[in-house]
């Protein structure tokens, strides 16, 4: 039975009760309620015009089918008549176990339609005049409230966390500058997670989202892996077999030869002069010669025949009590004089004293007045 | 002033005048006097043990306040060699600056000194302090047409 069906049924069901209320009934032994307590507490006073609205708010009856069936089991229990509550077994309709079952067949189906169905099972019950009258256009004014209930009939923008579980969202419709994405039939061919774990819960056997992280997968990852080769010597390779020495090859001494000189190798043929000169180098070193070195300012030669007149430096008067060693002597340099003019005096320097500032003004007085010309 | 007697504001042009028609008597009389106040009350901030340069610094200052210039000291070998700088008077004022220095000096440290101009130039004017019997030496070297220069060198060789 669909949803047209049941609406045909409840339908009928509302013109039976309507046509029933409309007959007369015998006095009850329940005490009749005020009107006022019918009423609304928003209603306004008696002072107030009369309205449409407050007219048909005393034509409809307030309660919905299944309360009216209650109020006639009720009446029954005080031992009144209700005739018109016979009703037979077809005409009963479980609407919401079979409603369920449709909407679980729809989610399945197309996602979008069970987002209103959602819808549907969460808005409260139809009222019995509600079914009655004809849906209003789109465009009649409607209360805030519906207009808020429409909104949310939006599939959910942002995401919803990995505690509510898995969830089915429709995929938006139309959206300017979304791209595709390209492997459509992959996406259609998977199927939805019924099992109702949260997102984050990975299934038994696989890696959690955790410890997958942001895995990248490299190129090659299916080959075998790769093997290090260590550069050091293997331990385990057998030693490789000496090579039989060529003829043309000479063998080196073993480190079993200590060492020697073959008494038939001859001495070198400088060898001799190489120990005299050896001997007398180490003569000098232990006897230095006395005579001083020449030096390099001026030409051996001009040095030791034309400028006769060679002066060595003589010492301070101060500094002249130490003894001088053959070593030193010949350290010391010989410096060459230029010729003497004679007793020509080339210039005069005199030293001038410096001006001594008397400490008073009468002792400057005093050596000034001493002047006398 | 301490103990300066009153005192009258005349102009240097005027005093030039003055000076100009007096002898060489009345100015130096009149410049004696003047410089003895001026010794007397140096004598009597510094004493006989004074410094250069607080001889300088006092009696400098007394100068200034007669209007007669900047004082200063020059030592050239033995000569003692005063300075006076911007005086109003101009070269007709030297022999009063003379006289007036002379008499600071008997003054302030009782002696007897001659003062004599032996070159002004560029409004500096150099006044040596001699004995009595140098300076006359002194004038007839000037007189006979020396330099400032020969005449320290005369005085320093003497």
């Amino acid at each position: 039975m669909n949803v047209q069906q049941q609406i045909a049924r409840l339908e009928s069901l509302l013109a039976r009760i309507q046509r029933n209320a409309g007959r007369p009934r015998p006095a009850s032994a329940a005490t009749p309620e005020p009107a006022v307590e019918a009423r609304p507490p928003s209603e306004p006073p008696d002072s107030a015009p009369p309205t449409d609205r407050a007219e048909n708010f005393d034509e409809k009856p307030t309660a919905p089918p299944l309360a009216a069936a209650a109020t006639a089991e009720a009446r029954e229990d005080t031992g009144a008549e209700v005739e018109e509550l016979d009703m037979g077994d077809d005409e009963l309709v479980e609407i919401a176990v079979e409603t369920v079952e449709e909407e679980e067949l729809v989610a399945i189906e197309s996602p979008l339609v069970s987002t209103e169905v959602t819808f549907e099972e969460e808005r409260p019950a139809p009222l019995a005049n509600e079914l009655a009258e004809e849906p209003a256009p789109e465009s009649a004014p409607r209360p805030a409230a519906q207009v808020g209930e429409e909104a949310d009939l939006e599939p959910p923008v942002k995401t919803p966390p990995p505690e509510s579980g898995r969830q089915v969202v429709a995929a938006p419709v139309g959206i300017s500058g979304e791209m595709e994405l390209p492997e459509v039939a992959a996406i259609a061919s998977l199927e939805p997670d019924l099992s109702g774990r949260a997102i984050s819960e990975a299934p038994e056997g696989a890696p959690s989202a955790s410890q997958l992280g942001e895995t990248v997968e490299l190129e090659g990852a299916d080959g075998p892996p790769a093997r290090i080769e260590l550069l050091s010597a293997p331990m385990n390779v057998p030693p490789q077999e000496e090579i039989a020495p060529d003829d043309l090859e000479m063998s080196l001494p073993q480190k079993e030869y200590g060492g020697g000189y073959d008494a038939e190798l001859a001495p070198p043929s400088r060898a001799s002069e190489d120990l005299a000169r050896h001997r007398q180098q180490v003569a000098i070193a232990e006897h230095p010669p006395t005579e001083p070195p020449v030096s390099l300012a001026s030409p051996v030669s001009v040095a030791s025949q034309s400028l006769s007149p060679v002066d060595q430096i003589a010492p301070e008067p101060g500094l002249s009590s130490a003894p001088v060693g053959p070593g030193e002597r010949a350290a010391s340099p010989i410096l060459v004089g230029r010729p003497s003019l004679g007793e020509v005096t080339v210039t005069e320097m005199r030293r001038s004293a410096p001006p001594e500032l008397p400490d008073t003004f009468l002792a400057l007085l005093d050596t000034s007045l001493s002047i006398e010309a | 002033m301490p103990g300066a007697d009153p005192r009258l504001l005349v102009p240097a042009d005027a005093l030039a005048r003055l000076c100009a028609g007096a002898d060489a008597d009345t100015v130096r009389d009149f410049g004696r006097g003047l410089g003895t106040e001026m010794g007397r009350r140096v004598m009597g901030r510094l004493g006989d043990g004074s410094s250069v340069s607080a001889m300088v610094e006092h009696l400098g200052g007394e100068l200034a306040l007669a209007g007669f210039g900047s004082l200063g000291v020059e030592v050239w070998g033995r000569a003692l060699v005063l300075t006076i700088t911007d005086s109003p008077l101009g070269s007709d004022g030297d022999a009063l600056l003379a006289s007036v220095l002379e008499g600071a000096i008997q003054r302030a440290v009782a002696r007897d000194a001659a003062v004599v101009r032996i070159e002004r130039s560029n409004g500096k004017t150099r006044l040596a302090v001699l004995r009595p019997s140098t300076a006359e030496s002194v004038r007839r070297w000037l007189g006979e047409g020396a330099s400032w220069g020969d005449v320290l060198a005369r005085l320093s060789s003497a």
